[in-house]
């Protein structure tokens, strides 16, 4: 099977980061929410926002194994960008790496950027 | 096909895969562990004596406490407390050796035909439920056939003494619906929504193994057929599936001089 071309993971790219964006919001909404429930006591439930994450994650993931696989990326790359959907910020600066990665081995500007 | 299957990468592969499908069982399974930690039936119980011990009636700090109880049940006693014509709470009071007995709402019957009602279980038994007051006497005739009571109160029992207070079983006795209460959580409410779809996405994530390794397995085998001597000299994966991890840490640094061609996994 040939290797990947900007044309060939420009969808993958798109997808993956669209959820990078969305999952890290959704994240940081999350945790603002942990503090606000308990440290500061101002509201009663953060379950709704943890479900959320919990599914856009979900999403988040295959999109990125997707994305890694036809980089053909390797397996310690492939779990740095996966859990970066679990810590703060971190999918920001996945995301800001994986576009890096991208670009320097894809050569041209790939689409989605 | 299968060949390739037997090489030490493939091996390798298949087992990591393997093992990862049954850590992310085991995930799954302590979710739905503690999806469950609210529920009634997970929560602690205390021993009847150790919350009542005479036959006052029961203090309201007490409503809806969790408790468990041992003794046998007295048939004789069980009384039939009609919430409404087709709404039956079949109470039987339990005797206890050097105690009070106590009336167990042993759960609710919507047919006075219904066998639960006098499949009482003999000898000595143990149940956990929740404590509840009895109903005030509003006095006056009643208007029902024996053995049945609009108002479950000490006397409607007619055992002595009694417990000031009676218990709802929860669960109910099998075959039995639970018994609607004042006081307390009733069973099957609580399992926590959080945990449930963590429990569920524990399992999604298990299948995500399976249709990746699929995934890199084709790419694999498409890669031999069409690129075998070209790009991926036969016996590639061998030489990879060695000391992967240090040589796949190696590309992620190489790799921003290494053009495409990559096939690490």
């Amino acid at each position: 099977m040939a290797g990947p071309t900007a044309e060939s993971i420009s969808g993958a790219l798109k997808r993956y980061r669209v959820m990078a964006y969305i999952v890290g919001t959704v994240l940081i909404i999350f945790v603002a929410a942990i503090i606000a429930k308990n440290v500061f006591h101002v509201i009663d439930s953060d379950t709704y926002l943890a479900i959320a994450h919990g599914w856009l994650f979900m999403i988040y993931l295959l999109c990125a194994l997707d994305l890694c696989l036809r980089m053909r990326w390797s397996l310690p790359r492939i779990l740095f960008v996966g859990i970066a959907g679990t810590i703060p910020f971190l999918s920001f600066v996945a995301e800001r790496r994986v576009m890096g990665w991208v670009h320097a081995e894809l050569g041209n500007a790939p689409a989605g950027s | 096909m299968l060949r390739m299957l037997r090489t030490r990468k493939w091996i390798a592969l298949t087992s990591l895969a393997a093992l990862i499908i049954v850590g992310f069982g085991a995930l799954s399974w302590w979710q739905w562990g503690r999806a469950q930690r609210d529920m009634i039936t997970h929560q602690p119980t205390a021993p009847l004596n150790q919350v009542v011990t005479g036959t006052e009636p029961l203090a309201a700090t007490n409503y809806g406490k969790r408790v468990r109880v041992t003794g046998t049940f007295d048939a004789a006693h069980q009384v039939l407390v009609r919430r409404d014509e087709s709404t039956f709470v079949i109470v039987t009071p339990m005797l206890r050796p050097a105690e009070p007995a106590v009336a167990v709402a042993r759960g609710t019957v919507n047919s006075l035909q219904d066998p639960a009602i006098t499949q009482i279980p003999a000898g000595q038994v143990t149940l956990a439920g929740t404590l509840q007051p009895f109903d005030g006497d509003p006095g006056g005739e009643s208007d029902l056939p024996p053995g049945q009571v609009r108002h479950l109160t000490a006397a409607a029992v007619g055992v002595n003494p009694l417990v000031g207070g009676w218990i709802a079983q929860v669960p109910a006795q099998e075959g039995l619906t639970e018994t609607g209460v004042a006081y307390g959580p009733e069973a099957g409410t609580g399992l926590r929504a959080q945990n449930v779809t963590y429990a569920i996405q524990w399992i999604l994530f298990a299948g995500f193994v399976v249709y990746f390794w699929w995934r890199i397995f084709k790419d694999d085998l498409n890669a031999e057929s069409d690129g075998a001597g070209v790009e991926l000299p036969t016996g590639s994966g061998e030489r990879r599936s060695t000391g992967s991890a240090s040589q796949d840490s190696s590309k992620v640094t190489e790799s921003k001089l290494d053009p495409p061609r990559k096939k690490v996994y």
